[in-house]
């Protein structure tokens, strides 16, 4: 939960906790204070009646707040205190009293004087200052609430505004983001670790795109002279028969590897996401061009391709990723494919389907989109070209499945 | 006809300027941008070929120097492969045509050939090799003066073979030139055979010599016979 409603609540509790512990006390230390001095007051009382009674050897009483009692008990002279509950006349109704008895001797008589209280008035009293103290505090509780709730949002400010910019943080700004300082030493301290941290990643993330782009310049170079120099050598008149065929040989690995070598760092760099332009592509379109220009090899192969294409396609990402990833599937369908064979593709909604026939059978279907494997039937080929097409899939966000149906095989992509 | 090269890779340069000056042409070279500026501001280029891959992007800034002073000069710019936005960010700048790295040089000799005859003679000009003609204004044959009738692809293949004679070229470059870089996932490369078998008989009907060899096992040699 947030940080304002946690600290709310917490606060919340733990005053209405201390409040309500504070108040119990006050309201438990001001009902003894009030006892005893209405005790205090009994035994007043119950010495003017020993004095009248010394003076005037007699006393009526008035029940029953006042009896007063010949008795035979030994006199103890001990004020007796206790509460009870007796019948008011002037109420007209039984009534919670306070007692102070006691046995003496007045004149070389014993009596024995009984003082009561009624409590009612106490009980009044404390009821009205139980609620007074019960309303002060709960007031203070509510404006305490208000005031922190208040208050943390003012504190607090900055900060949300600062991790509204954070979020809108990517790796391809420029800078950092331009966080805004406040009155809060903690806040101002976390902006400048912040602050650092987002430069080394920015800073990172640009060698990082140099570097790919360096070392792809730096490991076509050796290749570029490999080439050459047998392309050099291949023209000389001086080179015999076999040693053509060498060069040939030789030549046509160094292009494979130029050629590996430029599909991991086209991986590499859609990984890095530096393909982030995004345009309106129509995927129908470029299908048809692909499949034109697969065209001589497919009608060799004697492969009929069918296309099924209803409506047009139209997503939003980078053109010649698109056109990457559809010349590596449809090539895919070509090379797996059998004399006679036939190529589907189908396009509805938003979805594509790319159906070949084909001999082979998948073991492993979960690892097909791994690197570096290929079926026996293409041995020459680095087995790169379907996960170059996940890889895609996987940086736009599209699902890629692939499935095989009677010798049937299918990769579907949904946009 | 006076080439200029801008590669910093001093094997390339000289591999490249090598097979051009075989073809007769005048190929000078720079090594860096500093050199290929001097180069530029003190004679003329009808060509100048450049690398633009550098990562510093100077390559741009030199193609720009180039398209501003020397406008009557053709650019062709080499291009690493993996990085489509600079041959588009080259050609929106100016550039005539472009090739990727690693550069195959037969494919280097077509293209700057086929640069100059746009650039010196307005795209009015032609191929002769003895009988057989190429107008690449109209894009036609011609056999001892007969009209040959061709598709695209079969002319792609002619005007190499013609803008490479005395060659051996083999089938990847060949397959590469008329179909892009994804024709290497080809296991065989039949369907080449097929379009030149076709092409010698066009040839033969018209009258016309067949000076393809096949170097067997690794490609064809367009050469007199």
């Amino acid at each position: 939960m947030k940080l304002l409603y946690k600290t709310g609540i917490a606060y919340g509790i733990f005053s209405i906790v201390l409040l309500l512990t504070g108040g119990l006390i006050l309201f438990i230390i001001l009902k003894s204070f009030s006892e005893n001095e209405m005790d205090e007051k009994l035994l007043v009382n119950m010495k003017r009646v020993e004095i009248f009674i010394s003076e005037h050897d007699t006393f009526s009483g008035i029940s029953p707040v006042i009896e007063v009692y010949e008795t035979g008990i030994k006199p103890d002279n001990r004020p007796v205190f206790r509460d009870t509950f007796l019948y008011d006349p002037v109420e007209g109704e039984p009534e919670m009293f306070r007692e102070a008895s006691k046995i003496c001797t007045v004149n070389g008589k014993s009596y024995k004087i009984i003082i009561r209280n009624s409590l009612i008035e106490s009980h009044d009293f404390l009821g009205a200052i139980g609620k007074s103290v019960g309303i002060v505090l709960f007031s203070l509780l509510i404006l305490l609430l208000v005031f922190s709730i208040l208050f943390s949002k003012k504190v607090w400010k900055p900060f949300y505004y600062n991790l509204g910019l954070l979020k809108k943080f990517t790796l391809h700004d420029e800078k950092g983001p331009h966080l805004i300082p406040s009155g809060t030493k903690e806040f101002n301290e976390l902006n400048k670790v912040v602050n650092s941290l987002t430069e080394k990643v920015i800073a990172d993330y640009h060698s990082m795109k140099a570097f790919t782009g360096n070392a792809s310049h730096e490991i076509q170079t050796p290749l570029a002279i490999i080439q050459n120099k047998l392309e050099v050598m291949l023209q000389s008149e001086k080179t015999d028969r076999e040693t053509m065929e060498q060069l040939h040989a030789v030549l046509v690995a160094a292009k494979r590897l130029s050629k590996l070598n430029d599909t991991l760092l086209l991986l590499a760099r859609i990984e890095n996401r530096q393909f982030e332009k995004t345009e309106n592509v129509k995927l129908c379109t470029i299908i048809k061009e692909q499949v034109d220009m697969f065209s001589d090899y497919i009608t060799q192969v004697c492969i009929t391709v069918r296309k099924e294409c209803t409506e047009e396609i139209t997503i939003q990402t980078d053109k010649s990723l698109c056109e990457i990833m559809i010349a590596n599937l449809i090539g895919n369908a070509v090379k797996h494919n059998v004399i006679n064979g036939e190529i589907i593709i189908r396009s509805e909604g938003k979805t594509l389907e790319i159906s070949n026939t084909g001999n082979m059978h998948i073991p492993d279907p979960e690892k097909m989109f791994g690197r570096f494997i290929r079926s026996e039937s293409s041995s020459s080929s680095p087995g790169l070209g379907l996960s170059i097409v996940k890889t895609i899939c996987d940086s736009n966000g599209w699902v890629i499945s692939y499935n095989c149906n009677e010798k049937i095989h299918t990769i579907k992509i949904i946009f | 006809m006076k080439i200029l090269i801008i590669e910093d890779e001093p094997d390339l340069v000289y591999s490249a300027v090598a097979f051009l000056q075989h073809e007769g042409l005048v190929c000078e070279y720079a090594m860096n941008r500093f050199e290929g500026e001097d180069k530029l501001l003190a004679y003329h280029y009808d060509v100048v070929v450049l690398d633009i891959s550098f990562p510093d992007g100077n390559g741009f800034h030199l193609l720009e120097l180039i398209k501003k002073n020397f406008p009557e000069t053709g650019v062709l710019i080499m291009s690493a492969k993996n990085s489509p936005e600079d041959r588009t960010k080259g050609l929106n700048i100016g550039a005539d045509d472009y090739i990727p790295k690693p550069v195959h040089l037969p494919e280097l000799n077509a293209r700057v050939k086929a640069l100059i005859r746009r650039r010196k003679f307005r795209g009015r000009s032609e191929v002769l090799f003895h009988e057989i003609y190429i107008d690449t204004e109209s894009q036609t044959i011609r056999v001892h003066g007969n009209n040959m009738d061709v598709t695209k692809k079969e002319y792609d293949l002619m005007l190499f073979f013609m803008s490479n004679p005395e060659r051996v070229l083999t089938r990847e470059s060949i397959a590469e030139h008329l179909w892009g870089d994804d024709i290497d996932m080809a296991s065989n490369y039949d369907f080449l055979y097929t379009h030149i078998k076709n092409l010698r008989k066009k040839i033969l009907k018209l009258g016309g010599n067949d000076y393809l060899t096949t170097v067997y096992g690794i490609g064809y040699k367009f050469s007199a016979l």
